[in-house]
């Protein structure tokens, strides 16, 4: 066997056991929602989900595009969280690395407290900010009425202004996300900084023409997970309005259907997960768009 | 070499961790403890000679948190001990989420030995994939109808009974009578109609307090009139005709008013959010179970249970004691045997003395068994029963008669109604169309 070969089988090797689980943990669960989105399985046949007859097959894509209530609310909410987590929380995590990276004055201390809440699950922090909602008690409540006294409702359940009060509930707990951009910022050799201060690059310039490019790779990164965790949100929509005054999000009514409907409708549920696959697959290859069309005119700028 | 060698060392490893991760350790899950029910009588999971049958339940609590949880534990237990030598072993087991334990189990097509639902409802599937026990002909057999009470109506499903439920779920009211007087209101035995509530409510408010808690709260005065209104609709599956019905029109709009003019901030989708309010004084009435009584020891104010307007109230059984098909006969016997005996007069009174629960047994007298202690939960308790048990309207709760997905829908509509200047007609248009396709 050769020097090649033998690499060959190493690396196969290596690989196998990572294949492996994600055909069997990834792969397979894909398969079967995909799979049984085209299927009638509820309470009335759980283990043997069967396909619909060749014509209806699209029964639970028509059932749930045209007739259940919950969807396109949810799928509107989910859409702007993601926007918003690319949106504010992205900016946000972005100006945070840089200003810690700067070294400053208590620069660590304020990366470990800006990094704690990330080490806290988002239902911990989901039954936190239900005490700060909390129309009776919770503090944001007095601070609107001190600006407006006539306000007595349940900031959760106004509509419009719930959406934002779940925002803020997850959109500044970035912690993890601030310390990857910040490990690429460090990463930046310093002969850099000192040429583009010799071009006059000093300030927020060096940021803008230095830093931020250097770490635009890490910046997609980001924004995908941004995008993808403000997607996904459940926990909080959950804990703060379990889906009331139009809050639903597209996990929320996976659940609502696979678990809370007392008929079990698991490929109502998958269907909508499919639907969620699909839509996430689509939101990733956006953000790849824009990075690398980013890419492109940055090359055309050089020629 | 070297990178060679480490290669290998960490790619042996990878395999080693996933195929340890993947193997085939048993330990005692629900999961593994069903495929033994399952199996022949003779295969069946055994201690020595005997077999054994596990009853989950969720009373985990430490005594010190909730003591309650501590008395049924004795019970499971005494019953344990008295069958520790028979032919099935009973092995109570506790498990925090039960109704998951279960369902987990009826997507595979099985169903644990015993389960106490503990007032959530037995998931369809193990009906209708009948993986549960009918055990309405050992019921008649035994002659237990009135053990079971309104288990044996309320849990009937197409004539047979699959679950008993030994507490019953009764939702009533709490009010505060001192803020009622200081506040000039109709007290709840005052009051014939909705109005005469809503008329009450703007006193108290006036007075300074506020009238409810609503949301979860006020879905159960929605639930009690529309029973009022339409016993039929309520006693059975939520149909379209029903939706759009002039008594679903009539219980969600009075409700939905009654609730605008309470304030969204005294609604959620949790009535125990509000306790803290009403023992403290800020909330006059707190819509919430006759389980409740012991949440007032040693409060000045006067407590008083109630029933909602026109005589109504809410009685559910939801799930309790239900019993796996697949069970063998030695073990199906101790099982119904259990049943027995969670229903009898002995357990039962156990259960309103020191649970502090509504027994489903009917042949207990509870204000006789009240009068022979000296605890005032236990009378609070008595007279909150008696007046719910003795109601006009007694009906089932919405997430039992019509699925707790209609039940999640009809929280939140009102809980949106709340706030203040929301059109209740186009909710309730919003509502209709959600339910009609819900149930779709």
């Amino acid at each position: 066997m050769n020097k090649k070969s033998n690499r060959t089988i190493f690396m196969t090797l290596f690989l196998l056991p990572s294949c492996l689980c994600f055909l069997i943990f990834y792969a397979y669960p894909i398969l079967q929602i995909l799979v049984t989105s085209f299927c009638k399985w509820d309470y009335t046949n759980l283990k043997n989900p069967t396909f619909f007859p060749a014509g209806e097959l699209l029964t639970n894509y028509q059932y749930i595009l045209t007739q259940y209530p919950y969807f396109w609310e949810a799928l509107r909410n989910s859409l702007c969280w993601a926007l918003v987590g690319v949106v504010i929380q992205v900016p946000l995590t972005l100006v945070v690395a840089i200003v810690i990276s700067k070294g400053l004055k208590f620069s660590k201390f304020a990366r470990n407290v800006y990094i704690v809440p990330s080490v806290i699950s988002s239902a911990a922090m989901g039954l936190v900010f239900l005490q700060l909602y909390n129309a009776r008690y919770g503090p944001i409540q007095q601070i609107i009425q001190k600006f407006n006294p006539e306000f007595k409702d349940s900031i959760l359940l106004v509509e419009g202004a719930n959406f934002w009060a779940i925002v803020c509930a997850y959109v500044f707990f970035c912690g993890t996300t601030a310390i990857m951009l910040l490990g690429q910022i460090h990463g930046i050799a310093p002969e850099l900084y000192e040429a583009a201060k010799i071009d006059g690059a000093t300030g927020l310039k060096r940021e803008l023409y230095v830093t931020i490019p250097l770490v635009k790779p890490t910046i997609k990164t980001v924004t995908t997970m941004a995008a993808t965790s403000g997607f996904l949100l459940y926990n909080e929509v959950f804990f703060l309005t379990n889906g009331a005054a139009g809050t639903k999000s597209i996990s929320f009514i996976i659940r609502e259907l696979a678990i809370t409907s007392s008929r079990t409708q698991y490929a109502r549920a998958n269907t909508i997960g499919a639907i969620q696959i699909v839509i996430g697959l689509i939101l990733v290859g956006v953000i790849n768009i824009i990075f690398s069309e980013s890419k492109v005119s940055q090359k055309g700028g050089k020629a | 070499m070297k990178k060679k060698l480490i290669s290998m060392v960490l790619a042996l490893t990878l395999v080693a961790g996933m195929l340890t991760g993947c193997g085939g350790a048993k330990e005692e899950t629900p999961a593994a403890d069903n495929a033994a029910t399952e199996a022949p009588a003779e295969e069946a999971e055994a201690t020595g000679d005997q077999e054994v049958l596990k009853f989950y339940h969720a009373y985990f609590h430490e005594e010190s948190e909730w003591p309650v949880a501590a008395v049924m534990r004795d019970i499971y237990q005494q019953f344990a001990d008295a069958h520790a030598d028979g032919p099935v072993v009973f092995e109570p087991v506790v498990v925090e989420d039960v109704l998951q334990v279960a369902t987990n189990e009826i997507a595979g097509g099985e169903f644990p030995d015993m389960v106490d639902f503990a007032g959530n409802e037995v998931p369809l599937a193990a009906i209708v994939q009948e993986l549960v026990v009918d055990l309405k002909p050992y019921i008649d057999a035994e002659g237990l109808q009135s053990k079971v009470g309104i288990n044996y109506t309320m849990n009937d499903v197409d004539g047979k009974v699959y679950t008993v439920h030994d507490q019953l779920t009764t939702l009533g009211l709490w009010y505060n009578a001192d803020l009622y007087e200081a506040a000039g209101a109709a007290t709840p035995d005052q009051w014939a109609t909705y109005e005469d509530m809503a008329t009450a409510m703007e006193a108290l408010r006036a007075s300074g307090v506020y009238g409810y808690n609503a949301g979860q709260g006020s879905e159960r005065l929605f639930n009690s009139y529309m029973a009022v209104l339409d016993a039929e609709a309520m006693a059975n599956p939520l149909t379209p005709e029903v939706i759009n019905s002039e008594a679903f029109v009539t219980a969600f709009k009075t409700v939905a008013a009654m609730d605008q003019a309470n304030g969204s901030a005294h609604s959620t989708n949790n009535a125990g959010d509000f306790g803290a309010d009403f023992t403290e004084g800020k909330c006059a009435t707190w819509m919430n179970g006759v389980w409740a009584a012991g949440s007032f020891n040693g409060l000045e104010a006067n407590i008083l249970p109630g029933i909602y307007p026109c005589s109504g109230a809410i009685a559910a059984t939801g799930g309790g004691l239900t019993i796996s098909a697949s069970l063998s006969d030695a073990q199906k016997e101790l099982a119904l045997e259990f049943l027995k005996y969670m229903t009898s007069d002995e357990v039962q009174t156990r259960i309103f003395l020191e649970v502090n629960a509504n027994p489903c047994n009917q042949d207990l007298d509870l204000e006789a068994l009240a009068e022979g202690v000296d605890n005032p939960t236990v009378k609070l308790l008595a007279q909150a029963c008696s007046l719910a048990n003795s109601a006009d309207s007694i009906t089932t709760n919405t997430g039992s008669a019509w699925g707790a997905d209609v039940y999640t829908a009809i929280i939140n509509k009102l809980i949106e109604c709340s706030v203040e200047g929301t059109d209740i007609d186009a909710k309730l248009a919003e509502l209709q169309s959600e339910l009609i396709a819900l149930i779709g």
